[in-house]
């Protein structure tokens, strides 16, 4: 449950940090929801690639509808791949990033609070 | 070893973060590009833009609308013309940014700032400069900025550019500055002048002073003359000898005339083999325009019809933006440049206006010897003059800056330095009529607002280069032609071949305004003009330049015809591809072919050819077979001046370095008045002894060529495959149509260029009425619908209607989007 709380977090705060600030700041919100959210290294990848990839493949699909495949086929064309894998690539950059960002939060919180940990178990 | 982790996985975030935005390679950065928020993924659009909206806060006078119809044309209401011109400024930056700005800072020498460290780009910046764009652009801008009129216009059209670029969100930024890495700066009156030195660049730099002094050096003026001399009793002028003689016309006798220069300086037969320096690439033959108008007894309304289409390179986006701005005392429609301000072809509601190229030489080239290795004084008469140097920084991107110091004399830049020539190495001065202060821009905004013949007159009398024939019809009935442009009055053969800086002074006299030939409601009914001689020999003044031989005898033939000419008929002729280089070549070849030698596809090809009708239509496969022969036939004969064909490349005849052959038309004249020539025989094949000969292998090659070629890939438009290319070659944003046509064909739709807007103007009843399509669309981003939507409809010879109404009550319907300009 909080794993999908934690992608949820990301892609919502994503989409609004997304409005205002350059790309890479997405990172800063997978770090910092990872640092809410986050309780093992694996799961603290796993959902900020997630939320991440899931974030930047909805934003591309929303960018590119009503567009006709237009740009997308020049810069599939230009970048010598198909579209669906553009589409595909763009949210695995997005994802990996996420999902380095988030587990470098993980570790962050840690590093430093080991005991708020049981807070957080106590409260589910 | 929990901190250990932390900066193990910190340091790959950061690191992949780093790498996602730093360019490798020469490739864009990968997380800048492909990121969603502000990667390219934003510049995709929807065709769908039906709703209003509305751009506050802008330094206006006053509200200005604009209604964009489904082919996103906007249609502009100012009330005031410093409103007008910035809002004109600002919708064309919004939809062609990158590309006006790539353009002047090509015209500037600036590639290497943006595209990086390649030899080829420094290269080319380097001519640029060289040959005075910048020195031309600034000299021009001084002027303009003295003038009340044009410093306004031109203000406001630069104000509106900068507001779009200043509110111009990064993730909104043209798609190429994505790609390349790399944002805008703000414009300036000086861009605007930097693109007219760039048009002019196109259309004077047709000039072969050099390869004809090479030619000269090596083999003599009388050589020279009979293979080059281009006037021929079938030329028919732009412009007709009035009656009573040009002379007469003018009241001038024949003192007035000046007197022959010697071609400089005379054939040098020790030099004559040297390896010659490599000159800039000519400005495609191709280039070049139709336009005419005809008088209203020649038409069903009785009133005047005028077209137009200037041929020029075919690029997306495209070179023209089609607009109508409606301001308090004006009301013009027509194909604007992105960069400069007003239409340059249209119509408002009283006249119509068009042009075409005048292919005059206004390029001449100069020895110039220098004292000694300072550079800092040269030649003149038995002394010296003083040289001016100027040091030019090209700040190459990723690299480190590189100085070039460009000499002036008093004729103007050095272009070349220790020039390889037939007579030795030489320093080469340019003096050319782009380089002096001139207002073009006055001209159009004048024409904009001009209502009769005479206020047409009066606005080109600010209208210097590149020199134009300006064709003019308007709702009283007149119709007029005139070629406008500034010309030094020299001797004749002056400027042929390069001069001797240390004798010649800069151009001083010029012919003056009213020696300018023009035709004004002509008794044949029509004027036209096709890029041919302007004049006969009769006009007292020199007028060398290249010129056309084809398009303007059908254009003039067709028009002659024509009774009761209707805009069907000004359609079908713009799209006329009968081919007159063909059905006067071939019929020649083809009886200097010996049949019994031919196998049985030489001899199909040979019968399907004689049953040619010298149409260059899409689906013609005998087009195809002639271009092929005559080429081949072409490059076989001129092997001396010609490098042996590219496959591929069929439409240009590629000089060898140094040399340029003569002409197609010329060519023709030198076989059928067996004019001596001794360059008929070839080294690689010397069997070859007469013009037969040639014809025979050229013929073998040819068929041996078709052969080759995919039966599918015959027909003409197949053949041809004609590319409207991106302007930086990015071949995934250009594009291929199948379409007939050729060059010097009225269709002028080659390889790489053709009609880059075609316009039909109706007079009837006193009021004007338009019809246009180009090439392209009114988009410059590749991720749009208009890009090129209407590319398809200009091969299909679909013409809209250019809606010019002066009411915004017409437009104010669901067909436009409206957005309102507020201050």
């Amino acid at each position: 449950m909080k794993n999908i709380l934690n992608i949820v977090a990301i892609i919502v705060a994503g989409a609004l940090v997304n409005l205002i600030a350059p790309w890479y700041f997405v990172a800063l919100i997978a770090f910092a929801s990872s640092m809410i959210f986050s309780e093992k290294a694996l799961f603290a990848f796993l959902t900020g690639f997630a939320g991440v990839f899931l974030l930047w493949l909805f934003t591309a699909i929303a960018a590119t509808w009503g567009n006709e495949g237009i740009l997308v086929g020049r810069m599939s064309e230009l970048i010598g791949m198909s579209g669906m894998a553009l589409y595909l690539l763009t949210a695995l950059i997005g994802g990996l990033t996420g999902g380095f960002a988030s587990l470098s939060g993980f570790f962050l919180k840690d590093l430093f609070n080991q005991k708020d940990k049981s807070i957080y178990y106590g409260t589910k | 070893v929990k901190i250990v982790k932390l900066i193990v996985s910190l340091s790959i975030t950061i690191g992949l973060i780093i790498l996602l935005s730093t360019p490798l390679g020469g490739k864009p950065a990968f997380g800048k590009l492909l990121n969603p928020v502000s990667g390219f993924w934003a510049n995709a659009e929807s065709r769908n833009l039906h709703i209003d909206s509305e751009i506050a806060k802008l330094p206006l006078n006053d509200e200005v609308v604009a209604y964009f119809d489904e082919r996103r044309v906007p249609h502009i209401f100012a009330n005031n013309e410093y409103d007008l011109y910035f809002t004109q400024g600002y919708i064309v930056a919004s939809l062609r940014l990158w590309q006006m700005e790539f353009q002047v800072m090509a015209a500037e020498g600036r590639v290497s700032e943006i595209l990086g460290d390649d030899p080829r780009y420094l290269e080319f910046d380097k001519k640029q400069r060289r040959k005075g764009l910048k020195f031309g652009a600034q000299n021009k801008t001084e002027l303009m900025m003295q003038d009340p009129l044009a410093r306004e216009l031109i203000n406001a059209y630069t104000d509106g550019i900068n507001e779009y670029i200043k509110r111009l969100p990064a993730k909104k930024l043209p798609l190429e500055y994505k790609l390349i890495g790399y944002k805008p700066e703000l414009w300036s009156p000086y861009k605007t002048a930097l693109f007219l030195m760039n048009m002019s660049d196109v259309l004077t730099s047709t000039e072969y002073d050099i390869e004809y002094s090479n030619f000269v050096f090596q083999h003599g003026s009388e050589l020279f003359h009979q293979l080059y001399n281009d006037w021929f009793p079938e030329n028919d002028p732009v412009l007709h000898a009035p009656e009573e003689g040009w002379l007469a016309h003018f009241g001038l006798d024949t003192s007035a005339i000046p007197g022959t220069a010697v071609l400089f300086p005379g054939k040098t037969p020790e030099n004559t083999n040297a390896t010659l320096g490599i000159l800039d690439p000519k400005p495609d033959v191709q280039i070049g325009s139709n336009n005419w108008a005809l008088h209203g007894n020649k038409t069903l309304s009785s009133y005047p019809l005028l077209a137009n289409d200037p041929h020029l390179r075919l690029t997306f986006p495209s070179v023209w933006i089609e607009m109508h701005l409606v301001g308090p005392q004006s009301n013009a429609y027509g194909a604007s440049f992105p960069g400069a301000p007003a239409i340059i072809i249209g119509f408002n509601e009283k006249i119509g206006w068009g042009v075409t190229n005048a292919g005059r030489d206004v390029k001449d080239w100069y020895v110039i010897e220098y004292k000694d290795n300072n550079k800092d004084f040269y030649r003149w008469e038995d002394g010296w003059r003083e040289t001016k140097k100027v040091v030019e920084e090209y700040k190459v991107k990723g690299g480190q800056s590189v100085y070039d110091t460009i000499i002036f004399t008093h004729l103007g830049p050095v272009v070349h330095e220790n020039f390889e020539t037939n007579a030795g190495k030489l320093n080469l001065a340019l003096q050319w009529m782009a380089h002096y202060p001139s207002e073009e821009y006055k001209t159009f905004y004048l024409l904009n607002r001009a209502e009769n013949f005479e206020q047409y007159l009066e606005a080109l009398t600010y209208y210097s280069c590149p020199a134009q024939n300006f064709v003019f019809a308007c709702v009283d009935g007149d119709i007029a032609l005139r070629q406008q442009g500034k010309f030094p009055v020299l001797e004749k053969h002056e400027g042929l071949t390069i001069e001797d800086g240390s004798k010649r002074e800069k151009w001083s006299r010029f012919i003056p305004f009213e020696h300018i030939p023009m035709e004004y409601n002509p008794a044949s009914g029509f004027v036209s003009s096709a890029n041919q001689h302007a004049v006969d020999t009769t006009y007292p003044y020199y007028t060398n330049g290249v010129y056309e031989y084809y398009r303007n005898r059908v254009i003039n033939d067709e028009l002659s015809k024509l009774r009761r000419a209707t805009v069907e008929d000004m359609k079908a002729l713009q799209y006329n591809n009968y081919n007159l280089l063909a059905a006067e070549n071939l019929p020649l070849l083809l009886d200097m072919l010996s049949t019994f030698k031919m196998n049985f596809k030489e001899q199909e090809i040979f019968e399907s050819l004689r049953k040619w009708d010298f149409y260059n239509h899409a689906d013609d496969i005998n087009s195809t077979y002639f271009q092929i022969f005559y080429e081949r036939f072409f490059t076989l004969l001129w092997d001396e001046f010609t490098e042996e064909e590219v496959a591929g490349s069929w439409e240009n005849f590629k000089q060898k370095d140094g040399y340029k052959a003569p002409g197609e038309f010329k060519t023709y004249k030198i076989i059928t008045d067996s004019i001596y020539n001794p360059f008929i025989s070839h080294e690689q094949y010397p069997e070859i002894k007469t013009y037969n000969d040639i014809a025979q292998l050229a013929f073998k090659h040819a068929v041996e060529r078709i052969e080759k070629i995919d039966q599918t890939d015959l027909p003409w438009g197949k053949y041809k495959n004609t590319l409207v290319e991106h302007i930086a070659m990015i071949p995934a944003f250009s594009a291929n149509v199948n379409t007939g046509g050729n060059y010097k064909v009225v269709n002028a739709t080659g390889k790489y260029h053709g009609p880059s807007w075609r316009m039909i103007l109706d007079f009837a009843d006193g009021k004007v009425s338009g019809l246009g399509v180009y090439p392209g669309g009114q988009s410059g981003n590749p991720g749009s619908y208009y890009y090129d939507n209407q590319l398809k409809e200009w091969t299909q010879g679909i013409y809209h209607e250019l809606i010019n109404s002066s009411s915004k009550a017409d437009f104010e319907n669901e067909r436009y989007r409206k957005v309102t300009f507020k201050n």
